[in-house]
């Protein structure tokens, strides 16, 4: 049984030591999995461990039997050519709200955590902020590597990402991805938010390239069930525009809105053979977990 | 419920309507969020206002109520009702009213008398009709018996009360108040008003009384909490001829004019007037007692321009006596010594106004080797007032048959002669020639063993009896080597003699002038004696006052000033024991001690002292008390404190202050008020605060 994982306020403290903090997470979902998660199949051994129930019998080291009575499982370090592209959207409208709900404080050390997993499977992680930009005005990419300080180097920038970009540029990955590269794993981490044809773009090009692609979609219980009681002037975080209404009548008209784009977006994903993950910044990131490893296991 | 001042309070609720006003203003002003995206969001009608401001009503009736203590709190707001008891059917009520000075100074439109006066009757209304009332003024008349009436003939003799210009002591009055409550039976709840503007005077002994525990005090403020009135302060520094008078003003405004007049001249023949403006701060003038040329009581007006809280203290005044100088004629023989070894170097040394400018101020003439004859005429003629000259005769003098005769008709007219012996004394010729007119036969010199003894002096010494036991003590013993052999004549008096009864200073009186001998030289040649300051010269000077007369002599010593309504005691010329004088209409009789114990006037002004036969004896400056009319000098604290510690001095119930429109008990109302507006306003954020986030919360 997994433990949920909820991001505690206290852990935020540590919001700037995003290594410690998504260690501890990944730590936490993995307690009380019966099956290890990082057995290999690389002929480099690894480590003896002992037989549990369900360990498949091909595993059993016989020769250690034969000198021990004891029945032993090798492990080999896992090989792995995979290649993780997480997309972290960086757009203002990712701002939105507080403490430990901010959309952009939950992606980020949701970001994290998955570069921390592909990192401990071996994986060779890269990050893609969408709304930043590089010196030659592109969006901004960290490549995938599978180096320690490569790793490292790639929370400090997210540790320093804050959500102050436009998501009017998901469609220049074209030039950025290579092309003919095997077992890749595209995961955006995003609110949606950005121009249809452009995500449109933006899956597709992953298809073309043969990525699995992961859309976890990161949202606020207030942008899923607005609960404003007064009257309220919403000023938009991307544009500025302003709005001013009745918090209550607003809903009918904001729900079926909400409903419509929501399944604009499912069916989006669909169609571009997307797993789509939908995550309220209120819940435990287990589903995000669980939706990032299944798909990666669909790669093997 | 009342107010001090209803028209802050009118104020202060009008502005209730700015609670009301923000209240609907945030209102309005809907609650921006920045949101992620408004995609979604359709614009819709805004709500309606009945339906949010139930949310509101908490914050909006904690600001209203703000608003409103603060008004309460600047109105001044005292509740009538709020005695700890309800008011009895009837009391005895002692209403201790300060008529002091300081009551008529302005308090806005009014004077605080008669907001004082206000005050009283307001107290006199809430007593029950069987109630008993006396009034005691303070000041008042220590022996003046205090009289019960009913609460409307009180008022009736508050009506006519004026102030006066004294300085009032609410304990005496207090205290007497007391006293008179004892003749009530325990079924009379026994009440001591207390209706003053608490001015320093007034207080200031209250922290000494104590109250009978069945006695309840209730001190009303008339007045501003701390007025600003500057007062003057009328005094005098230095003696004699050096007398100069000092005029403190604690708030001059523009300067102070001075202005003197000479006693029984008319308007026309005032003196001087002179306007002195004080710069920087300066607040004291110093004014010499002089008047040019001119001799008598001067009566000296000082004011000031008004524009503080009391424009009738304005003024101050001031008396003194400008005396004539006295000619003094040294008669040096003609001789080709040097200064210091002249015969009349020591007396013209001693004789200086600079050693004794307490007494009569003598105008030397030094005539040297003039003839004598020629020097009396001279004093006789050129001085109109010639009984008050004085000729002093060393030893050595060549006296001619020309010049005693000179000498002979001035003291007899009134002239004062002091004659020295020493070892040029022509004892044969000047004796011959002034025909006995000396007090003595004198005869050759005897010498001493180089110091001489006295007989013992008394207190009651005609010369020496008012010199300290210092100098009197000095006296017994001179330093002298020689004196005559002397014999007192018929009709002469010895005023000092040698333990041997040789006499050493002797006078006799010839026609109206009067001729004083002395045993001694006036130079060193017969002693060290003219060395010692505290003999020769204290000798020299009284007896060139005693040669020269001493009718006015008492004038330097006469108390010139008193405050309003004081009891003063003036020093009288000798012989007036038993005699009628009269001040302001008023006779008084000096007692035996030549001294005369005056009332003085109310009313400031300078008023003259005469004789029964009308003649001027002095004049007398009477001034408001310095206390009265310096109204700076008090703080609230002080009188806070002074009101704490009657209150701790005396039964915790019986002196519990009035709620009524007193100051010490509304201001525990308004601490209350002000400590509750404090909680308001602290609990305003926090509520606040708890009521936006509860709200932000529930989105």
């Amino acid at each position: 049984m997994n433990t949920p994982l909820a991001i505690d306020d206290k852990l935020l403290v540590f919001a700037g030591d995003l290594p410690l903090l998504a260690r501890n997470v990944v730590d936490g979902y993995f307690h009380g999995l019966h099956r290890s998660a990082r057995r290999g199949s690389s002929p480099v051994f690894a480590a003896h461990r002992p037989y549990m129930a369900g360990d498949p019998a091909r595993l059993v080291d016989w020769r250690v039997w034969a000198k021990t009575d004891q029945l032993y499982i090798r492990e080999y370090e896992q090989e792995t050519n995979l290649r993780g592209y997480l997309y972290l959207d960086t757009s203002r409208s990712m701002a939105y709200g507080d403490g430990a709900q901010n959309k952009m404080a939950y992606a980020r050390l949701l970001c994290a955590v998955l570069a921390l997993l592909m990192q401990n499977q071996n994986d060779a992680p890269g990050i893609g902020f969408i709304g930043q930009t590089d010196y030659e005005d592109r969006v901004l990419l960290i490549p995938p590597n599978s180096r320690g300080d490569h790793f490292h180097a790639l929370l400090d920038r997210l540790a320093r990402t804050e959500a102050d970009g436009e998501a009017d540029d998901l469609g220049q990955f074209a030039g950025l991805l290579a092309l003919g590269r095997e077992r890749a794993l595209s995961v955006l981490l995003s609110d949606g938010y950005f121009p249809e044809q452009q995500g449109r773009d933006f899956f597709t090009q992953l298809n073309e390239r043969g990525h699995e692609v992961l859309f976890l979609h990161v949202l606020h219980r207030d942008e899923v069930d607005p609960q404003f009681e007064d009257d309220v002037l919403f000023v938009d975080s991307e544009t500025g525009a302003e709005i001013e209404a009745d918090g209550r009548a607003m809903r009918a008209g904001y729900d079926k809105k909400f409903g419509a784009f929501l399944r604009s977006i499912e069916s989006l994903c669909f169609e571009h053979e997307t797993a789509y993950c939908r995550i309220i910044t209120d819940e435990p990131m287990d589903l995000a977990l669980s939706a990032f490893l299944s798909r990666r296991a669909e790669l093997f | 419920m009342s107010f001090t001042n209803p028209w802050l309070f009118a104020a202060g609720v009008a502005c209730l309507a700015i609670p009301v006003w923000v209240h609907l203003q945030r209102r309005r002003q809907p609650r921006r969020v920045v949101f992620s995206t408004n995609r979604f969001i359709d614009p819709s009608e805004l709500s309606t206002r009945q339906k949010r401001s139930i949310q509101d009503w908490p914050l909006f009736l904690l600001r209203c109520l703000a608003v409103l203590f603060l008004a309460l709190v600047f109105s001044k707001v005292f509740f009538a009702g709020m005695a700890a008891t309800p008011k009895p059917q009837r009391e005895a009520i002692a209403l201790v009213f300060d008529r002091s000075a300081s009551m008529q100074a302005k308090s806005g439109d009014e004077t605080v008398f008669d907001q004082a006066k206000r005050l009283a009757k307001r107290a006199l209304d809430e007593t029950g009709h069987g109630s008993q009332v006396a009034i005691l003024f303070a000041p008042g008349q220590a022996d003046e018996p205090v009289r019960w009436v009913r609460p409307s003939e009180a008022k009736r003799t508050l009506d006519a009360a004026t102030p006066s210009h004294r300085a009032g002591d609410l304990s005496a009055s207090i205290h007497k108040a007391a006293q008179s409550l004892g003749r009530f039976g325990p079924d009379f709840p026994k009440i001591i008003h207390g209706v003053s503007d608490l001015q320093l005077s007034a207080i200031e002994a209250l922290g000494d009384l104590t109250l009978p525990p069945n006695v309840t005090l209730r001190v009303a403020k008339a007045g501003e909490l701390e007025p600003v009135n500057g007062g003057f302060q009328v005094g005098a520094r230095g003696r004699g001829v050096l007398r100069t008078g000092v005029y403190r003003h604690s708030r001059p405004g523009g300067g102070i004019t001075v202005e003197d007049e000479l006693h029984g001249e008319a308007k026309a023949g005032r003196l001087t007037k002179r306007e002195v403006g004080l710069a920087g701060g300066q607040t004291s003038l110093a004014v010499p007692y002089t008047a040019g040329n001119r001799y008598g009581w001067v009566a000296r007006t000082l004011t000031t321009p008004s524009g503080d809280a009391w424009p009738g203290d304005d003024r101050a005044f001031d008396a003194f006596y400008v005396q004539q100088p006295l000619p003094v004629l040294l008669i040096e023989p003609k001789s080709t010594a040097k200064t210091f070894l002249r015969k009349t170097f020591f007396l013209g040394r001693a004789l200086s106004p600079e050693n004794f400018s307490e007494e009569i101020p003598m105008q030397f003439e030094l005539h040297h080797g003039m003839p004598i004859s020629a020097a009396a005429e001279l004093l006789t003629l050129t001085k109109p007032d010639s009984s008050r000259g004085l000729v002093v005769l060393p030893d050595g003098a060549n006296l001619t048959a020309g010049g005693a005769a000179a000498l002979k008709k001035f003291v007899a007219s009134g002239g004062g002669l002091l004659v020295f012996g020493g070892p040029e004394f022509q004892a044969g010729s000047i004796d011959a020639a002034l025909d006995e007119l000396l007090p003595v036969s004198v005869g050759g010199p005897e010498p001493l063993d180089g110091m001489a003894t006295l007989e013992a002096v008394s207190l009651r010494h005609p010369l020496w009896g008012e010199l300290s036991a210092e100098h009197r003590r000095r006296l017994r013993r001179l330093p002298l080597t020689h004196r005559h052999v002397a014999t007192v004549r018929t009709g002469a008096v010895t005023l000092a003699s040698f333990a041997d009864r040789v006499p050493f200073i002797v006078e006799k009186t010839h026609g109206a002038g009067r001729v004083i001998f002395v045993n001694a030289s006036a130079d060193r040649s017969w002693g060290k004696w003219q060395t010692d300051g505290a003999l020769f010269v204290v000798t020299s000077h009284l007896l060139a006052v005693r040669a020269a007369g001493q009718a006015e002599n008492h004038r330097r010593h006469a108390t010139t000033q008193g405050s309003a309504g004081q009891t003063l005691t003036l020093r009288l010329p000798e012989n007036s024991a038993g005699q009628a004088f009269e001040l302001n209409k008023k006779s008084f009789t000096a007692n035996d001690e030549n001294r005369l114990v005056v009332d003085l006037p109310e009313e400031p002004g300078v008023y003259s002292l005469t004789d029964a036969q009308g003649g001027l004896v002095q004049l007398i400056a009477v001034n408001l008390p310095p206390a009265e009319s310096d109204l700076a000098a008090v703080q609230g604290i002080v009188v806070q404190r002074q009101l704490e510690k009657l209150r701790q001095s005396s039964d915790e119930e019986a002196a519990a202050f009035l709620k009524a429109g007193t100051e010490s008990e509304s201001s525990v109302v308004w601490r209350t008020l002000l400590i509750l507006l404090a909680l308001l306003l602290a609990a305003e954020p926090l509520i606040s605060n708890r009521y936006h986030s509860a709200v932000t919360n529930t989105k």
